[in-house]
């Protein structure tokens, strides 16, 4: 038979090495290796806030019982928490009215235009919070945005919870739609097709239907929504005026370096981010959907060609108003200033002067933020690509059951857990209060960057894991392919757009990312805490050259990332 | 033939059985995929696993395979015990239902594979590919990429690419499901001749019993997991051992009743409305309850009422021609119903309501114990 | 009164061209089939006629009353498609009883008639059972109650067994041909299995290329198709080119691949130097040890031999290398052994003649 045969041929010294570490002890290795990664670097240093309470009786002190401020702290805590939820649960819900219906339209419909909308649509996830925030400012608080055209003397909205949501509604819109939209699309259009047979009319058939078999998508879209909504810091920062969010709590509480409370905050926000995780687990095993009762004569009329049209009429404009125009308004008001400001003509309130010319060299500081976020934004993204793929493998191939189900919600968690506090809990973990190996600077905020972009390269790569067809694999190996070699030449090939989309997603997040940077970032800055820093500073011509450079950026890499998808 | 081939028929002639399948189990949670095989496949033979979704013969496949590993039993492969052994280390070529083709690979590339793996001289490696694509006739398509291929081509450069790795046993996993009925129909005598022209061991698994009769040297009829009998072709269709084979393989008309007496030459069954039906079996005694089977294409029809041993008088229900051959549905005056093939060239012109009595000779009837649940034994799956 | 028609219409998607001035008529209560191969526009005149596609141009009209404009769900026909498309988040009977409740039916009514099929389809006692949970001839049969519990007189079935073993195929499409037989139906019936086909129909429509070809009963299709293309697609057929060499009454005599003499009964208006395709089915070819006296006889060596149910097949190098097929019934699977010299004969009448086709004879029958 062919064994004989085989043994008689010299193999290619590449596959004999791949044969060889192919083996069995080689696996267990790389699989603790991958385990240990995930363990060591992201997960424990993000609980680890969780042992700062030990020390109770200070974090008592500070936060319940200051000899000069009682219990004030506790109360800006509960009132912060508060209102991080408010707005979280209403961007969220807004979101899923006015995503929905564009969700379905994307999902379902070809029209002419149609790739260039999907694009537009994810928009707002490229741009990095804080540029958003200040776009928003401009556009609903300032008279230089909608008020201006309304011929009003100042901002429609002034800063505080309104302005704030309708940050936070603009920036999760994608979220729900690319959700609702992969959901929709999963769902088989022959089932709407044999409803329609029987009888229903389309909003009956989406009703009874379509909707039912969403459930478990709506909910995971919105909890996304949600926890990132929570989490948020940038946007959040510039906009609430007086008012405080838990993160932005954070953040101030951390610049006043008064440790305690922080931790004990941070503490509360990743615990909430857990069990919001779990809840959101537990409810995805409940069946969903009923007909219940049935009123078909008044959801035919509600069908008729002329109410799809209002639907759609209704979608465009909620789209444009709320999410895309404020997302862009910002290079409007840059090129209105670039040589100086439009009503007073002073060079000195324009872009070019402030950027180049003034004294305090912001370009250089740009220049310098630039190329940290860079730096940092790479150094994360390719380390995950290495420490996440075998992570997505054995999430997906490996058979190990009940620790699958474990480490599967655990990768979830640093994506919950809301940035600032993260960022924070890693400060204590490296820092000081913990292993003592990394102190707030550039690498503190790579090691955290790493850890919240984690979550992202691996849920990617787990779902173009599962798309990939194991039939090929198994065809490779009766060919006479060793496992690592099997990997080499059919799955690597295969899962190369998968990949890169997996490292563009990771890498416009972290690009944009404030909260947890503000925290740990000792001296070095990137560029969307320096356009913090400069609309605090009131440069608001510099901070939005700043923020149009940002936004470039992104949304050219988005637009690569559509480039590649679009090839499958 | 080569000196492989030749080899090849010397084995086959000393009787070596290739492939040994000893008291195999597999089980999945709490069904048993496989329940103690036992099955020996001979060197060059084209042998084929038949049997309804779901009776383990995909498992089986597999498990010779290496894809899967048995929780029980061993499996031999030329004398040498391969359980443990993964696919790459068993020198097979395995041919999917979906193809698995390499879509980021042309045709050439997918066909050398094989070869570039094992590391091989490039002129010999080049060879083998040149020699698998013209076996399978897609030498003009060798640049073109799977997307521009069909469903055939797509097979073939799978079979190709298990040839070129110069496996002497092919595994076919439904190799034309994903096929049209009619390309489907021709792709089945070009597969066996590839095999056989080759000098190679074919395992074929399907659960389409024309396509397994008409392609095999031998085939297993599997049920739930177990092998329920193997044969020739021949030997199938007309020495079934159960009720189960019977109906599984070709189309058969049943009726039951008792052993009324016994012959020298077999025994005479008694079926409802008191109709004496002879037959060559001898193994039954009086009073045995029996369920007797007649191929359709073994009716004979004559027109109006007879009466007499093995007639059956009833009334044409409808006819249906279906090509080569026209099919009557009768039903019959003693409540069953029958269907009689005949060839359309010999076939009568019968209109709806005509007395028609069908029957049969004797050595046709195929007798059978009456299983416990009839309905069951006669289920397709 | 025909109760489905399509009239002259058309429909292209994309730049391709699926449907092409295609009219057709399907009487009340046949049973009518559409074959063709696969991704040639059987589906999308199902979907035409159910509205889930409208067409570029032309009318479709059921009982009478134009309907092009009507969306799906008022067009009242039942559907059953080809991966069932069982709702999967209702049981059995929430799936039964969905059409009758979003037409707001009488409820008590629709009930009785839910309970009636589903005891028909013998799934009246697993009611509360989950598709998940079924086979795959239990779910077809789901979705056959599902599309009748409606009452719409017009079924219509998109490859309804294509996913199911060829056995259970086999009996699952006598059930339903008796079903809608029993009920009174109109059926259109979709699949790319000729013996399906010729079964259970009463009329068959032959599709290519988005065109009709040709319509007729089984018998009529098999015996007189129209084109070479109808006559490659029903049952194996042998093809032998050749040329007339003389005219004869009732027939001509005509050389074939350059060398045999045949001589053909055909009451075509033929000319001398005209080439044409002879097409031979399987089952016409016969075979006899000793030579028989007739005209027609060749001699031949058998290649290959299978055995399909009560019928031999033979692969047969005859002389003058041309390649034949022969099916020859048998009862007891005697046969002639590989390598047995034999003499075929072909009767002069059981020969279908074709002018040669234009685009040659592989395209003529080619399947793409």
């Amino acid at each position: 038979m062919s064994g004989d045969d085989q043994s008689r041929r010299p193999l290619s010294r590449l596959v004999s090495i791949e044969r060889l570490l192919s083996g069995g002890r080689f696996r267990l290795l790389g699989d603790l290796l991958t385990l240990s990664f995930f363990l060591i670097i992201v997960i424990g240093p993000t609980v680890y806030v969780f042992f700062t309470v030990l020390d109770w009786n200070t974090i008592h002190t500070w936060v319940f019982a200051d000899p000069f401020t009682g219990d004030t702290r506790w109360q800006m805590m509960r009132s912060a928490l508060a209102l991080s939820f408010e707005i979280a649960g209403v961007a969220t819900i807004v979101d899923i009215i006015i995503g929905l219906p564009m969700a379905l339209i994307l999902a379902r419909y070809q029209f002419r235009y149609k790739k260039f909308v999907d694009t537009l649509v994810d928009l707002p996830m490229a741009v990095p919070t804080s540029a958003l925030g200040f776009s928003i400012f401009l556009f609903w608080g300032t008279r230089e945005g909608l008020a201006g055209l309304l011929g009003m003397d100042s901002g429609l909205l002034s800063r505080g919870p309104l302005l704030v949501m309708l940050a936070h509604v603009a920036f999760t819109y994608p979220y729900i739609v690319r959700s609702l939209k992969a959901i929709i699309i999963g769902i088989d259009e022959t089932y709407e097709d044999a409803a329609r047979t029987l009888g229903a009319p389309p909003i009956t058939v989406f009703r009874s239907i379509t909707f039912p078999l969403m459930t478990g998508g709506l909910l995971s879209g919105a909890t996304l929504a949600f926890t990132r909504s929570l989490g948020e810091t940038g946007a959040t920062i510039i906009l609430s005026g007086v008012y405080s969010t838990a993160p932005v709590l954070i953040v101030s509480w951390r610049q006043m370096l008064q440790i305690p409370p922080t931790a004990f905050l941070s503490m509360i926000l990743v615990s909430i981010a857990i069990i919001l995780t779990t809840i959101v687990r537990v409810v995805m095993r409940i069946r969903g959907g009923t007909l219940g009762r049935v009123w078909p004569r008044f959801e035919r009329s509600l069908s008729r060609p002329r109410m799809r049209v209002v639907r759609d009429a209704f979608v465009v404009i909620s789209f444009a108003l709320i999410v895309l125009v404020p997302s862009v308004f910002i290079t409007d008001y840059m090129m209105a200033r670039l040589n100086g400001s439009p009503y007073t003509g002073q060079r000195e309130a324009g872009v070019i002067y402030q950027v180049f010319l003034a004294p305090d060299r912001k370009w250089d500081s740009l220049m310098d933020a630039l190329v940290t976020s860079l730096r940092i934004s790479v150094l994360a993204t390719g380390i995950n690509l290495v420490a996440g793929l075998p992570m997505a493998f054995v999430m997906i191939r490996r058979k190990w059951g009940t620790v699958k189900s474990i480490l599967d919600f655990m990768i979830d968690i640093p994506l919950s857990v809301p940035t600032a506090a993260l960022g924070f809990s890693f400060f204590l973990f490296w820092g000081n209060a913990g292993l003592n190996l990394i102190h707030p600077g550039f690498w503190l905020v790579a090691v955290v960057h790493i850890a919240f972009t984690y979550p992202y390269v691996v849920r990617t790569l787990m779902a173009v894991i599962e798309e990939l067809d194991p039939g090929v694999e198994e065809a490779a190996a009766t060919l006479g392919a060793p496992p690592l070699t099997v990997f080499r030449t059919v799955t690597l090939p295969m899962l190369g757009p998968g990949m890169l989309a997996a490292a563009i997603m990771a890498f416009t997040r972290s690009l944009g990312e404030t909260g947890a940077t503000i925290v740990v970032m000792g001296l070095s800055r990137t560029v969307p805490v320096l356009i913090v820093d400069w609309v605090e500073s009131l440069a608001l011509p510099a901070a939005s050259f700043a923020c149009v450079i940002l936004m470039g950026i992104s949304y050219c890499l988005l637009l690569t990332l559509r480039y590649i998808l679009g090839w499958e | 033939m080569g000196v492989d081939g030749q080899l090849a028929r010397l084995r086959r002639e000393l009787g070596l059985p290739d492939i040994n399948v000893v008291n195999v189990m597999k089980r999945y949670k709490d069904v048993t995929a496989i329940d103690r095989l036992n099955l020996n496949i001979r060197d060059g033979e084209y042998f084929t696993l038949l049997g309804p979704s779901g009776c383990g013969k995909t498992t089986l496949l597999r498990a010779i395979a290496g894809l899967i590993e048995p929780d029980e039993g061993e499996i031999c492969m030329g004398g040498r015990l391969v359980s443990g052994l993964s696919p790459e280390e068993r020198g097979i070529g395995f041919v999917f239902q979906h193809f698995e083709i390499f879509p980021f690979m042309t045709v050439l590339e997918n066909v050398a594979y094989g070869p570039s793996i094992k590391g091989e001289d490039p002129d010999d490696a080049e060879k083998k590919v040149y020699e698998a694509l013209k076996i399978v006739k897609l030498l003009d398509r060798s640049d073109a990429y799977p997307k521009d291929l069909g469903a055939s081509g797509l097979q073939r450069c799978g079979i190709a690419r298990a040839l070129a790795t110069g496996a002497r046993l092919l595994l076919f996993d439904e190799p034309m499901g994903a096929m049209d009925p009619k390309i489907k129909r021709e792709f089945r005598y070009e597969l066996r001749k590839i095999v056989k022209d080759e000098g190679l061991t074919a395992v074929h698994v399907t659960h389409d019993q024309e396509e397994a009769m008409v392609i095999s040297d031998r085939i297993a009829v599997m049920r739930r997991g177990k092998i329920m009998q193997v044969g020739t072709p021949l030997e199938l269709y007309y020495q079934p051992n159960s009720i189960f084979v019977a109906n599984f393989i070709g189309e058969i008309d049943f009726l039951d009743g008792f052993c009324m007496e016994t012959g020298k030459k077999g025994c005479a069954v008694e079926i409802r409305g008191e109709l004496l039906l002879n037959t060559c079996d001898q193994r039954w005694k009086k009073g045995d309850r029996l369920v007797v089977g007649i191929r359709r294409e073994n009716f004979h029809l004559e027109l109006g009422k007879r009466i007499g041993r093995n007639k059956l008088p009833g009334i044409v229900k409808r006819s249906v021609f279906v090509g080569p051959y026209v099919r009557h549905h009768i039903n019959l005056e003693n409540g069953y119903t029958v269907a009689v093939k005949e060839p359309s060239g010999m076939a009568h012109s019968l209109s709806p309501g005509i007395e028609v009595t069908a029957s049969f000779r004797p050595e046709d009837a195929l007798v059978f114990e009456y299983p416990e649940n009839l309905i069951d034994e006669m289920a397709l799956d | 009164m025909p109760e489905v028609e399509l009239v002259d219409v058309s429909k292209s998607f994309g730049r391709v061209k699926a449907i092409d001035h295609l009219s057709l008529r399907v009487e009340d209560g046949e049973y009518f089939t559409l074959i063709g191969p696969t991704g040639q526009g059987k589906t999308t005149i199902l979907k035409l006629i159910a509205g889930l596609v409208k067409p570029d141009e032309g009318e479709i009209y059921i009982n009478g009353k134009s309907v092009t404009d009507l969306p799906p769900e008022d067009r009242g026909v039942g559907f059953v498609f080809e991966t069932f498309s069982l709702f999967p988040h209702y049981n059995v009977w929430r799936n039964t009883i969905y059409g009758p409740q979003v037409r707001a039916e009488d409820l008590e009514q629709s009930s009785r008639v839910s309970q009636q099929l589903l005891d028909m389809v013998l799934l009246g006692r697993r009611t509360a059972a989950y598709p998940r949970e079924l086979s795959g001839g239990m779910m077809q049969r789901l979705a056959l109650a599902r599309a009748l519990a409606t009452g719409s007189k017009i079924l219509l079935l998109d490859e309804p067994f294509g996913s199911l073993d060829a056995k259970i195929r086999m009996s699952l499409r006598n059930e339903v041909q008796m079903m809608v037989e029993n009920l009174g139906l109109t059926a259109i019936h979709v699949t790319n299995d000729t013996e399906e086909a010729m079964t259970i129909s009463d009329r068959i429509g032959v599709l290519r290329r988005g065109r009709i070809i040709q319509v007729g009963n089984p018998e009529g299709l098999y015996k007189q198709p129209k084109s070479i293309f109808t006559a490659s697609f029903l049952g194996e057929s042998n093809f032998l080119e050749g040329r007339i060499k003389e005219v004869t009454r009732g027939g001509f005599l005509a050389e074939v691949e350059g060398r045999k003499t045949l001589s053909i009964s055909d009451p075509g208006k033929w000319k001398r130097g005209d080439r044409v395709v002879l097409v031979v089915r399987a089952e016409n070819v016969a075979i006899t040890q000793g030579k028989p006296r007739r005209r027609n006889t060749m001699q031949g060596i058998v290649e290959r031999s299978q055995f399909i149910q009560g019928f031999m097949r033979y692969e047969i190098q005859a002389e003058e290398g041309i390649d034949l097929v022969a099916w020859i019934h048998t009862s007891r699977g005697e046969s002639y052994l590989r390598g047995s010299q034999v003499f075929i004969n072909l009767e002069p009448t059981n020969v279908l003649v074709f002018p040669y086709p234009e685009e040659g004879l592989e395209q003529a029958i080619s399947f793409e």
